[in-house]
């Protein structure tokens, strides 16, 4: 077996794994055709079954939704590195609410990563509502004139802001895509 | 004038293979071949048409020994008189001269 034919059969894995399973009885066929293709067109041939199953991958329910949690995951998964890596930068100088603050976010990020990957995108927009709610109260507490005397707090102000306009986007996604999922469904 | 749906270039290039031999199955690689469209293209085609029951396909055992099966394609009657209807009609016309071009 030629090393190009070797090629196009992993490209043609990557498609068939790649293919929603209402189509695949089509990818198998695109799959079983290779064997028939030319060694000198068999690349080209893979990679335009690549291409046909992540198109097929994107216009139905199931991929949306696989494309939309994945991408939370690795969204939310690096914010919650990010806020870690922060916190641990910052021990020994930082002020102690300013890493608590920081801490609780990152959680925050970690559990909407675990989320999206294990209870899926209805759940992932409840925990986006609770989000709110708690950031909503977060944001009020730091207008007191005791917040205002600690040190960080124009920070910790607008990390809290951020959080908003994240926490809507997070929920908008979810619930935007769902929506797209039922429309490709229906 | 709207857009119908089976009205791409390749879409009608490949009815037009498809109709030159209708009773014959055809497969995914001669296809390719005949009408010079890309796996990428030909495939979500043939995908579309047969969602619109104008393609049926059904495995079939290669000739050679030893090769696996292919997944073959053909018109159904339906995809026949589309085949065939859109074989009549203009496929592109210019706003600016009025000319049009019909699907030989």
């Amino acid at each position: 077996m030629t090393l190009r034919r070797k090629l196009a059969q992993r490209i043609c894995a990557v498609a068939a794994y790649a293919t929603p399973m209402e189509r695949q009885s089509l990818a198998r066929g695109m799959i079983a055709e290779l064997d028939h293709v030319k060694d000198d067109d068999a690349v080209g041939f893979a990679l335009g079954c690549l291409w046909s199953a992540i198109g097929w991958f994107l216009t139905t329910a199931d991929g949306v939704i696989r494309c939309v949690r994945m991408a939370i995951l690795l969204a939310s998964g690096a914010l919650a590195l990010l806020g870690l890596l922060t916190v641990a930068k910052l021990r020994g100088s930082g002020s102690p609410l300013t890493l608590w603050s920081l801490t609780a976010i990152s959680v925050f990020y970690a559990g909407a990563a675990v989320l999206s990957v294990w209870r899926g995108l209805g759940a992932l927009s409840l925990y986006a509502i609770v989000g709110l709610a708690l950031n909503t109260m977060a944001f009020l507490a730091q207008r007191s004139p005791a917040f205002e005397a600690e040190p960080g707090s124009v920070f910790l102000r607008a990390l809290a802001i951020e959080q908003f306009g994240l926490l809507i986007l997070l929920l908008g996604v979810g619930i935007g895509a769902r929506g797209l999922a039922a429309r490709l469904r229906g | 004038m709207p857009r119908t749906v089976n009205s791409s270039r390749q879409t009608r290039l490949l009815l037009s293979e498809f109709s030159a031999q209708p009773q014959a199955w055809r497969y995914g690689y001669e296809l390719a071949k005949a009408t010079g469209l890309k796996s990428g293209t030909l495939y979500p085609t043939l995908a579309r048409l047969s969602d619109q029951g104008l393609l049926e396909a059904e495995w079939r055992a290669a000739l050679e020994l030893g090769r696996p099966a292919r997944h073959a394609y053909r018109l159904t009657p339906a995809g026949l008189i589309f085949a065939k209807e859109q074989a009549l009609r203009p496929i592109r016309s210019s706003r600016k001269h009025g000319n049009q071009e019909v699907l030989a």
